[in-house]
């Protein structure tokens, strides 16, 4: 998948799995957790984490 | 100088363990708040090691759908206090300590002297409102907090306030700052989890645990561990610690004591009231009353009393007119029941008396069968 940066790359996911659209999940980038919009480049990882509450 | 309980030999023969890492233990005070699915490995192992005061806090009951994954209980135990029955069991595996619990729940107004008389709590707990509300009374005391949570076959451990190698802390809020909307998550009643799930969790924090004590290792101190089951998939992430996330922490105890956390995660709604599953069985037969069903067609378990189905799927766009004055709704887990009564909230504002099933059916399906 081709993206410039983590909102680019959520948007398509968004497109792909409409589902997610109203999902919340934290966004990591080469196993660092981002706040904000990160820029990305070639091989970076990124992760989707949703929130669990089980216990 | 302690003498050498035979009990703990494999701990004093163990490298860069021994007598002092021992002594360690039996000093510690830990609260482990949830004997559930996590709490009960948890608890197994901290009783087993040798932690010297352990305090359990947990207002459920044991029921048959926890027997799977709960392993301090049996069937005999159903309908039985969890905290109290995993104290008996755990005086059993360890007469040497002390074990003290609270068949209640945590709340704002127990959270901070309970939290604050203990070493290290471990969040063992299975809804979003009480763990920000752990958080939030760890960050306010400054204590260290073991965080653990699972769904399905997949499992989260950190450890909050507790200094990474930058000296920075973190807590849940780095991670989450704001609690998701029920809507937004699966809830871990609907979700399902494999019952080993919990046991590799819980005993991770146990391990966080017996670590942040004892000083040894790597604590998951700003760190946030994934584990996937069914691949074995674990990923170690780093959390960033930011200040901004503070302005959403009450600000002192005061402030903390006031805050409704059930509300803040959208598990209440001003305005519609809450049914247990004893409540809503009696209002079944009553007059000018429409039990509405929220879920969508063929969930299971079917309803096996009187009601119309209105999948919430189709209330966002088009409310149809009730006439009864009284709109009873509920769903699978209360979540979606709770949504639906904010519509007709909306549409009825005063003219209509809106209820809901909290737990949904799978909560009355529990109260029926125990």
């Amino acid at each position: 998948m081709e993206a410039t940066d983590t909102a680019v790359l959520k948007a398509a996911l968004q497109i792909e799995f409409p589902a997610l659209a109203d999902k919340k999940y934290a966004v990591a980038v080469n196993n660092k957790v981002i706040s904000d919009t990160k820029e990305l480049s070639q091989n970076d990882v990124v992760a989707l984490m949703p929130p669990y509450s089980g216990g | 100088m302690q003498e050498e309980n035979q009990r703990y030999a494999r701990h004093y023969s163990l490298k860069g363990f021994g007598l002092q890492g021992q002594q360690k233990l039996t000093a510690a005070k830990v609260l482990v708040v949830g004997a559930g699915g996590l709490g009960c490995p948890a608890l197994q192992y901290l009783t087993a090691a040798g932690v010297g005061t352990i305090t359990i806090v947990d207002h459920d009951m044991v029921s048959l759908s926890n027997l799977q994954r709960q392993v301090l209980f049996t069937t005999e135990d159903i309908g039985k206090p969890k905290a109290e029955i995993a104290a008996i069991r755990l005086k059993a595996v360890n007469p040497e300590i002390a074990i003290t619990f609270r068949n209640e729940s945590i709340s704002t107004l127990n959270a901070l002297e309970l939290i604050a008389e203990h070493d290290v709590t471990i969040d063992c707990t299975d809804n979003f409102a009480t763990r920000y509300l752990i958080n939030d009374a760890s960050v306010l005391l400054d204590k260290p907090l073991i965080f653990g949570a699972i769904s399905q076959y997949e499992g989260q451990v950190s450890v909050f306030n507790l200094a990474n190698i930058n000296g920075d802390k973190v807590n849940y809020r780095h991670l989450f700052p704001t609690p998701p909307n029920p809507l937004e998550v699966q809830d871990c009643n609907e979700a399902g989890v494999l019952g080993v799930l919990p046991g590799i969790i819980g005993t991770l924090q146990a391990t966080e645990a017996i670590k942040v004590i004892t000083g040894i290792g790597e604590v998951l101190a700003g760190k946030l561990l994934t584990f996937n089951l069914l691949s074995y998939a674990t990923y170690i992430f780093e959390l960033s610690a930011d200040d901004s996330v503070f302005k959403l922490i009450p600000k002192d105890n005061a402030v903390f004591k006031e805050t409704d956390y059930e509300w803040l995660c959208g598990m209440k709604a001003k305005g519609v009231k809450e049914l247990t599953p004893r409540e809503f069985l009696p209002v079944l037969d009553k007059s000018d009353t429409i039990i509405i069903d929220v879920r969508e067609d063929n969930e299971l378990p079917k309803a096996l009393f009187q009601c119309v189905s209105l999948p919430l799927s189709g209330l966002t766009d088009n409310l149809p007119e009730i006439k009864e004055s009284n709109i009873i709704l509920f769903c699978q887990s209360g979540k979606r029941s709770l949504k639906a009564g904010e519509l007709f909230l909306d549409r009825y504002k005063g003219q209509k008396n809106i209820s809901h099933l909290t737990g949904g059916i799978l909560a009355l399906q529990e109260y029926n069968y125990g």
